[in-house]
């Protein structure tokens, strides 16, 4: 039995890690209302995420492949999103020979921070082919107007 | 089969291979893909996993921006030992399930012996 992969692979990079730890602290120092990469407090397993402001509403996206709605709790608490969840093991993986073993089972967390205004009674989320997409709508009063001023 | 040169903004997926009895599974996480998105081929030697995910349509200000939007792509060479008949393809919350079947010749047989 031989497997070969031949998509080029990427090699743990220790330079590229101190660089990237080297950043996390700087964007500490920074007062960003979001952070610029994965949260230093979340526990080693940070699911990717993309967070899109619009005038309307905050989009997030996560990817959280295997699992189901019963694993996810997503929470906001002040201004503060949390997705938390837990990644449960199918059963299948005792006493198997393994050839390749890159997922990763277990609980996670990610916190983004958010500013204030959100509508948090109407904030959906939903969870279709491992993506979880969480919509956040901005209270009125925080949503840009446009003001039509006559002129005589 | 599409020109890997053409389509630089392609990713690999995180994936698991173990040995069952009879078959070779393949667990490979491809969040955003649907069934319609994705595309097994075997050619040869070559078993070529196409995950194209739903674009997202997303308008705004990125203010976090950690998904790699590209498509999925993977390349496996496989060889005799794996049954180009019998491979099974299941795909659920973003994750594609293969079972490839091992060919009669490496299953592995029980050789009664008789004792005289």
């Amino acid at each position: 039995m031989e497997l070969t992969k031949s998509s080029p692979r990427k090699a743990p990079d220790s330079w590229n890690n101190l660089m990237s730890l080297q950043q996390e602290i700087n964007s500490l120092f920074e007062n960003d209302f979001f952070p610029a990469s994965d949260g230093l407090f979340d526990r080693n397993y940070s699911p990717a995420v993309d967070v899109v402001e619009n005038p309307d509403e905050y989009l997030v996206s996560c990817e959280l492949p295997g699992m189901a709605e019963a694993d996810i709790d997503v929470q906001v608490t002040d201004n503060v999103l949390t997705i938390k969840g837990e990644k449960k093991n199918d059963g299948t993986d005792t006493g198997k020979r393994w050839y390749k073993r890159e997922t990763w089972y277990g609980s996670f967390q990610r916190t983004i921070p958010l500013p204030s205004g959100i509508e948090s009674d109407k904030i959906r989320g939903e969870l279709e082919n491992g993506m979880l997409r969480l919509t956040l709508p901005k209270r009125e009063e925080v949503k840009p107007k446009q003001i039509s001023v006559k002129v005589k | 089969m599409k020109n890997i040169e053409e389509k630089k903004d392609l990713r690999r997926s995180h994936y698991d291979i173990r040995e069952e009895t009879e078959s070779i599974v393949m667990r490979l996480e491809m969040p955003g893909v649907n069934k319609s998105g994705l595309n097994i081929n075997v050619e040869g030697d070559k078993l070529v996993i196409d995950g194209q995910r739903i674009k997202d349509t997303k308008k705004g200000d990125w203010l976090v921006h950690e998904i790699h939007p590209g498509d999925f792509h993977m390349e496996y060479t496989i060889d005799k030992t794996i049954d180009r008949g019998s491979i099974e393809a299941a795909l659920s919350q973003g994750v594609l399930t293969l079972i490839l079947g091992l060919s009669e010749a490496v299953k592995p047989r029980k050789i009664e012996v008789i004792s005289k």
